[in-house]
């Protein structure tokens, strides 16, 4: 048997009782809220439990592994030829084993009572590089990047890893002292290069994460784990040749050490305050997203310095971005603060539709705001007092958030039934509005954060994460009575675009993942699907030879874009209804670029045209925008040519845009006049 | 210094703290002889072993254990050195047997056979962990266990201390042996006199940090009007420590 093998046993033999004793309080730990709270438990509370099952196990197993024999206490260890060579290895494989069982235990446990229970597992699609990395911490590093600023018991993660640091430091330091061996520093040291590692994961895995600009992150890094590097190392040398490690070995260890800490810290803390600070007259600052409240009077801002969106970097020249900040302002003076969610994400199924009649572009006397932190969660913001609500969406809420999450799917639902009720999907089934309760008729298990209602009773389902399923779901005063896939499942690897034209038929468009779609011949692109026959029915492809692209104008009625024979693109209407297909404005002609049409929210007769142009990195940019009135074929142009996202229509006929990802923009009517609304000089 | 001796110590010095226990201990073993460390209590004899095994950092002077600098080449002096310490310190929970593969792993010169052989011949309760056996009975296995890789060097720290006469027969039976049965440098650090005179061949006194007294056996304990080399021996221990 080799020296590692041995050592592999003995910490085995030794720890087993410890390891079995971490492992059944974290069973018991983790079965707590499931069992004792079912009702309260929201899968964010559930976040920091594999971080706080490491922790746990981590810390007891590692503080009886490294405090006993490393530090030189034992001279059994010291006369035996090369057994502190093989020591450390071998602690460390048992202490990543510890770790890993905890994780283990966590997740089986975790899994298990959540399909027991039915409160959802917040990790169920997630994959594994996201669960391991992040399952390190005891935070709210699940959520994805896009969401709240990562959090550690209220202190937002940059500062909480500087007082990480400080607090294991700090220990080391007096255990050492108190102790007068090396065990307790060098215990700290493997516990703070332990600390350092998912941070420096979590970095090169995604480099905006930190609250860190590029210029100050990897001296903190370097700072911290060069500390945890030479911490141990000493500790280690030192070690080795001193039976009974004195006091002034400790502070030794801690003088080396300190400067390490202090820089870090020092350097960390003055970049953290450089950002956290709501200031729009940061010459980087960029608007990486914007909404319109609804009674126009609020702007619901992601901004962030620097860009990291493709489309945003070549105005600023760089892909790196420190993390979003999501601030409200006021659009009649440009007052702004910090919502402190993050950035705003719009809901699941709307975020392409700009313009479509959503609560924050229809007026509504309860002006409100969502923001998506997860798969489950929303975060709801009131127009009138800005006020923030958490709102968890699955069936096991407080009366008050699930009376907030059918707020948030009713407004959400444009299928009515014939007495003008609403009917949306919420908590994982569909509902009808004064009819508060799941329908006997599932349409099975609906990722309600997923779930689309794409029109009169269709809903376009994720069933997970990589696969999604249209279904016809059949709704009357009875409640759903029907859900009948209308295709195959197919994999999310791809493109699709699913549009109900009618009360029959819905057009269908899907390519492969990796396709380029203007390679693709046309035929291949539009397909008109029977919504009366099942999954499988045969489709009626419409040849369309000379087509670039098409759009859905508004529904039953696409536009097509096509080459004419002559090289000209074109703009056509095409009614599906009486098949009779017109031309638009001659202007269009104009348009050089790919064309993108949303529909217009308040007027259905109206749409918005995207006209785009090449932009950075192959991909396009909008370059101009303009309005079509469908009954007239005409086309508006909206915009002067630049590089625009658009924003909202206000009721004045107005249009607000994001302008060079740095503002945003009035444009009025006709495109007369130009008023900058953020940020205010 | 002496090329041919297996010990070799100059000037040895050796701090705790402010406390300096040794300053300026200069002796040296030459092979295959057992010699006895006696001393006051706090005289500094675990300490001076310590540092001839590598454990400590000598603050002065200089250590050769055949050949070798015992901080620096810890691990190929221990390959050929045995150290009994004056408190087991096996691992609670490991039986002999366990403490026996653990050391096999680490010692190229293991022999089980021997080492199992010596466990019998002791009479140590093989089924019992370190934690649950008296003091003698932990002091044989340990023994036992030194002796498993059959070491050139062997240094005994109090080793019959606390120990029943039977016990101490078998100790001093099992150390007798294993300097019969191959040559071995042993140094005895030890207050018991009847060992020291039955087993050594030299005697050194350590006082006052340093080797105040290094005489062959004989002259040591040579009966005289003591009556006995016990007595002897004693009155050679006291003179050196408390003259006057």
């Amino acid at each position: 048997m080799g020296a590692f093998r041995a050592w592999c046993r003995k910490e085995l033999r030794e720890q087993r009782r410890t390891l079995l004793l971490g492992l059944v309080v974290v069973a018991l730990g983790t079965a707590v809220p499931f069992v004792a709270f079912p009702d309260a438990t929201a899968p964010r509370d559930l976040h920091p439990f594999p971080g706080y099952a490491v922790a746990l196990v981590g810390v007891v197993v590692g503080s009886r592994l490294f405090a006993r024999d490393l530090g030189a206490a034992h001279a059994l260890v010291l006369r035996t030829p090369g057994a502190l060579r093989a020591a450390l290895p071998a602690k460390l494989l048992v202490l990543g084993l510890a770790c890993a069982l905890a994780l283990g235990v966590e997740e089986a446990v975790r899994h298990g009572l959540s399909a027991m229970t039915g409160v959802p597992d917040p990790y169920a699609r997630l994959g594994p590089a996201q669960r391991f990395v992040v399952g390190l911490w005891p935070a709210e590093t699940r959520v994805p990047r896009l969401t709240a600023p990562i959090e550690l018991y209220g202190v937002p993660m940059p500062i909480a890893s500087v007082l990480a640091a400080l607090v294991a430091t700090t220990w080391s330091v007096l255990g050492s002292v108190l102790s007068h061996r090396v065990p307790g520093a060098l215990t700290g040291g493997l516990l703070l290069a332990t600390a350092a590692a998912p941070f420096l994961v979590m970095h090169g895995l995604e480099p905006g994460w930190f609250a860190f600009p590029a210029t100050t992150s990897v001296p903190a890094i370097v700072g911290v784990a060069g500390f945890a590097l030479v911490l141990a190392t000493i500790a280690w040398r030192w070690g080795r040749v001193s039976l009974h490690a004195t006091r002034r070995t400790a502070l030794r260890v801690a003088l080396v050490g300190a400067p390490f800490v202090v820089a870090a810290s020092v350097g960390t803390a003055s970049a953290i305050d450089t950002w956290r600070t709501p200031d729009p007259s940061w010459p980087d600052l960029c608007v990486e997203n914007a909404d319109l409240g609804t009674g126009e009077s609020r702007l619901y801002l992601t901004v962030s310095r620097g860009c990291s969106s493709w489309s945003r970097a070549e105005e600023f020249g760089t892909e790196r971005r420190l993390p979003a900040q999501a601030w409200i302002v006021r659009v009649e003076d440009g007052a702004l603060r910090d919502a402190r969610v993050g950035v705003f994400v719009r809901v699941p199924g709307t975020s392409d539709e700009w313009f479509a009649p959503t609560p924050w572009t229809a007026r509504s006397p309860n002006e409100q705001r969502w923001t998506v932190l997860a798969d489950d969660q929303l975060h709801w913001i009131r127009g009138g007092d800005d006020e923030a609500t958490y709102v968890a969406r699955h069936g096991t809420r407080n009366a008050e958030t699930v009376a907030a999450a059918r707020g948030v799917a009713r407004a959400f639902a444009p299928v009515r039934l014939p007495d003008g009720r609403r009917v949306y999907g919420v908590f994982g089934g569909v509902e009808r509005e004064g009819d508060e309760a799941p329908s006997p008729v599932h349409p099975g298990a609906l990722v309600s954060g997923s779930a689309h209602v794409l029109a009169d009773g269709a809903f376009r389902v994720f069933r997970d994460g990589r696969r999604y399923e249209v279904l016809r779901v059949q709704v009357d005063a009875e409640g759903v009575t029907e859900a009948r896939a209308l295709a195959e499942p197919e994999s999310d690897d791809g493109g699709s675009e699913t549009v109900w034209l009618s009360a029959t038929e819905v057009l269908w468009r899907s390519w492969p993942a990796g396709a380029d779609l203007a390679a693709l011949p046309p035929w291949e692109r539009v397909r008109l699907r029977s919504a009366s026959a099942g999954a499988g029915a045969v489709e009626q492809r419409v040849p369309q030879p000379d087509l670039i692209d098409v759009e859905v104008a508004k529904p039953g009625t696409l536009l097509l874009h096509r080459r004419g024979a002559d090289g000209r693109r074109t703009l056509r209407l095409w009614d599906l209804a009486t098949d009779a297909e017109r031309a638009v404005d001659a202007e269009t002609s104009l348009l050089d670029g790919f064309v993108e049409v949303r529909a217009h929210g308040r007027a259905a007769e109206d749409a918005v045209v995207l006209e785009f142009r090449p932009c950075a990195l192959g991909i396009e940019c909008a370059s101009s925008l303009a309005l079509l009135t469908i009954s007239t074929g005409r086309i508006e142009r909206l915009t002067p040519p630049g590089r625009y996202r658009p924003v909202a229509l206000e009721a004045s006929g107005a249009f607000l845009v994001i302008e060079d990802g740095r503002r945003v923009v009035r444009f009025a009517r006709g495109g007369t006049r130009r008023e900058v609304v953020f940020p205010r000089r | 210094m002496n090329p041919t001796a297996t010990v070799e110590v100059e000037r040895l010095a050796y701090a705790w703290g402010r406390r300096r226990v040794l300053d300026g201990v200069t002796f040296s073993l030459a092979p295959g002889t057992t010699t006895v460390l006696l001393g006051e209590n706090g005289a500094g004899k675990t300490t001076l072993l310590r540092l001839l095994a590598g454990l400590l950092r000598p603050a002065g002077g200089t250590v050769r254990v055949l050949g070798l600098d015992p901080v620096h080449a810890r691990d190929r002096v221990n390959q050929r050195l045995g150290l009994v310490p004056d408190a087991p310190d096996a691992w609670g929970w490991m039986r002999p047997r366990d403490l026996h593969r653990f050391l096999a792993a680490h010692h190229p010169r293991w022999d089980d056979a021997r080492a199992e052989a010596l466990l019998a011949r002791l009479r140590v309760p093989s089924d019992r962990s370190f934690r649950q056996m008296s003091r003698g009975e932990a002091t044989k296995a340990m023994l036992a266990a030194t002796l498993g890789h059959d070491p050139e060097v062997l240094l005994l720290d109090e080793p019959f201390g606390g120990l029943d006469p039977l016990a101490h027969d078998d100790v001093l039976g099992a150390v007798v042996d294993a300097l019969a049965t191959a040559p071995r440098t042993v140094l005895v650090a030890t207050h018991d006199l009847d060992v020291a005179t039955r087993l050594g061949d030299r005697v050194l006194v350590l006082a006052d940090g340093r080797v105040l007294r290094d005489l062959a056996m004989d002259e040591a304990s040579s009966p005289g009007s003591a009556g006995s080399r016990r007595e002897a021996l004693r009155s050679t221990f006291a003179a050196a420590v408390r003259p006057g």
